[in-house]
């Protein structure tokens, strides 16, 4: 086991791997930029080491400072956190150079897994469903036509040489197919310079549905089930619960499975979650990977009981998946929703940095909060404005959202705007309550918002 | 090893100048690294030490003092005029360019802005650190081989 772990983040997850480090009697390195000096992680690490001045380009994202500070801390491992360099494959190598375990997959399986086309590739041969594309140029509209009609409507064709939205068409029908794939093309030559298209299936109200796994370095792969992060804002998520409303036991054991043995071809190590995309018949398709651990990875620990960060340390030095497991099956008890608190006003989403001046957290039983906050603690602007996670648990999804209100209520910060108050909103949502919604969610939720306060 | 000896290898170690030191005898093994700046080190409770005999009580992270390092040098600093020459990166201070050459530069010595003062090493790559001022150094605030981190004052320099 590991002697000393540096944590190359900041902020609440930097918290986090603390906690897990200190339970397993792990010491601590905490790194820091100096807008950064007062922070809950700098406090509760072992060892701190300032890294660089507050940019996160130099400081949090500066290779060289971290593994400088990761030698002179005398380190056995670095855990990246999410976000900043946990996705770097480039990092994860210079780790390995240095003789420092990275907590994380192999930089081989990240890079696989950070090129979109490489891994729907991976995933199709390890028979994963993806979302049917065009797998190349669309030539000619007949071409067009001919495609989607074997796929099915409604289609999208985009641009290859760029996006941003621009030569991008959603086709809902072959009469409208002519008009919209040359009004695509003429927009991408415009824009672009080029006029080249590529095609792929549409779903017009998808869900996000992700399904966590945690691998071992011998092969062993296990899923831990799936969370809906369908509630999300430019996407951006906002909210994610476990179990998903619409997922049955028969698609969880399915995929999971499916999922077991495409990652245990691709080599997965460690933690990682994999994206879908569910259309309106309840199929899964696979959008991508991300090879870490996620922001919201506290609801799958609530229903599972299993320390995800802890798992993540534990597989990376060595152990075996069933001894990281108890040697026991992953069982799902009861339903988890998180609520992302962010330093942002609840309704213009307006970034709110500065001292907070009265902070009274949430209790009793049920719930959990992940924070670095604090009172007096100065959120700095330098960094994303993520500053709570509140989770409730519950023996059913009615239970879960009833102690979500009640610990939203009693949660008090004042000296910057927060999200408390539209998570508020969404918790009372009929949509939502009844579990009828998706990616479109949020859009429709802030129509009716503006509607009411007209 | 006893509180008495480990007492008496720690003034060794201080008289002789020694930064780091390592030791394995039996069921005792010591490790002992010294710096003129705690604000690096672990705070007071730090244990490096695993002594065999129970009763022992543990041995502290040797150069740590529990007071704030940053206040002292600073207050100095501002009150007597002197600026302060820090690190730019994380590493490790060596005051001379290789082992057993004379240091770059001494107490009292007079710098130009741009003169090499020390090398931080910091991933195997040895980074030369160049005055930011004219002027005398008045105090260098680190030993040689201890590990700093980014913005650690490295010498108080009377601007000329």
């Amino acid at each position: 086991m590991f002697r000393k772990i540096l944590i190359a983040n900041r902020g609440e997850i930097a918290l986090r791997v603390i906690c897990a480090c200190k339970e397993l009697g792990i010491r601590t390195v905490a790194v820091y930029s100096e807008a950064d000096r007062n922070s809950l992680h700098v406090r509760f690490a072992d060892e701190a080491i300032c890294i660089g001045p507050p940019r996160s380009a130099e400081s949090y994202l500066n290779i060289p400072a971290v593994i400088s500070a990761a030698e002179i801390a005398n380190v056995d491992a670095i855990h990246p956190g999410y976000g900043l360099l946990s996705e770097n494959a480039n990092f994860a190598e210079v780790c390995e150079t240095s003789h420092i375990t990275f907590i994380g997959p192999p930089p081989e399986v990240t890079r696989l897994m950070g090129e979109k086309e490489k891994a729907r590739g991976a995933m199709k041969a390890a028979g994963i469903p993806i979302l049917p594309g065009s797998e190349g140029l669309v030539a000619s509209e007949g071409a067009a036509l001919e495609w989607a009609q074997q796929v099915g409507f409604p289609v999208i064709v985009k641009a290859s040489a760029g996006g941003g939205g621009r030569g991008m068409r959603v086709i809902r029908s072959a009469e409208e197919l002519p008009a919209l794939f040359h009004a695509a093309r003429s927009e991408a030559a415009a824009a672009f310079g080029n006029g080249d298209l590529y095609m792929e299936k549409f779903i017009e109200r998808p869900r996000h549905i992700e399904f966590q796994v945690l691998a071992d370095k011998y092969g062993r792969v296990a899923s831990l089930g799936e969370r809906e992060c369908s509630i999300q804002r430019r996407h951006q998520k906002l909210l994610e619960e476990s179990p998903s409303v619409k997922v049955t036991p028969e698609l969880r054991r399915q995929i999971g499975d499916r999922l077991i043995a495409a990652l245990g071809r691709i080599g997965y190590v460690n933690a990682g979650t994999v994206e879908f995309l569910m259309d309106e018949s309840g199929s899964l398709t696979f959008m991508e990977m991300n090879t870490r651990i996620q922001v919201e990875h506290p609801v799958t620990e609530m229903v599972t009981g299993i320390d995800l960060v802890k798992s993540q340390i534990r597989l990376a030095a060595g152990e075996r998946l069933d001894a990281v497991l108890n040697g026991a099956p992953i069982e799902h008890r009861g339903h988890a929703i998180e609520c992302r608190i962010n330093a942002e006003h609840p309704e213009t989403f307006i970034p709110s940095a500065g001292k907070i001046t009265v902070f009274h957290k949430p209790g009793g039983i049920g719930i959990r909060l992940d924070t670095a906050a604090y009172t007096q603690a100065v959120i700095p602007p330098y960094y994303d404005s993520l500053i709570a996670k509140l989770i409730a648990h519950g023996k059913d999804r009615n239970e879960a959202i009833a102690r979500m209100e009640r610990a939203l209520e009693m949660f008090i910060i004042e000296g910057i705007y927060t999200s408390v108050p539209l998570h508020l909103k969404i918790m009372a949502d009929p949509d939502f309550r009844t579990g009828n919604f998706d990616t479109k969610f949020m859009e429709r939720f802030m129509a009716r918002q503006k509607v009411r306060t007209a | 090893m006893n509180q008495k000896e480990l007492k008496e290898l720690i003034e060794f170690l201080i008289e002789k100048d020694i930064t780091e030191f390592e030791l394995e005898r039996g069921d005792v093994k010591v490790r002992i690294k010294r710096g003129a700046d705690a604000r690096l080190a672990a705070p007071p409770e730090t244990r490096f030490v695993q002594v065999a005999a129970p009763a022992a009580p543990p041995v502290e992270y040797a150069a740590a003092p529990p007071a704030p390092p940053q206040a002292p040098a600073k207050a100095e600093a501002e009150e007597s005029g002197l600026h302060e020459v820090k690190s730019p990166i994380v590493g490790t201070f060596y005051e001379a360019p290789s082992p057993g050459a004379p240091p770059f530069v001494k107490t009292g010595d007079v710098v130009q802005e741009g003169q090499v003062l020390c090398i931080i090493e910091a991933m195997k790559l040895m980074n030369e650190i160049e005055a930011d001022v004219s002027g005398e150094i008045v105090k260098r605030l680190v030993n040689n081989a201890q590990p700093v981190e980014y913005g650690q004052p490295l010498f108080l320099v009377r601007p000329q």
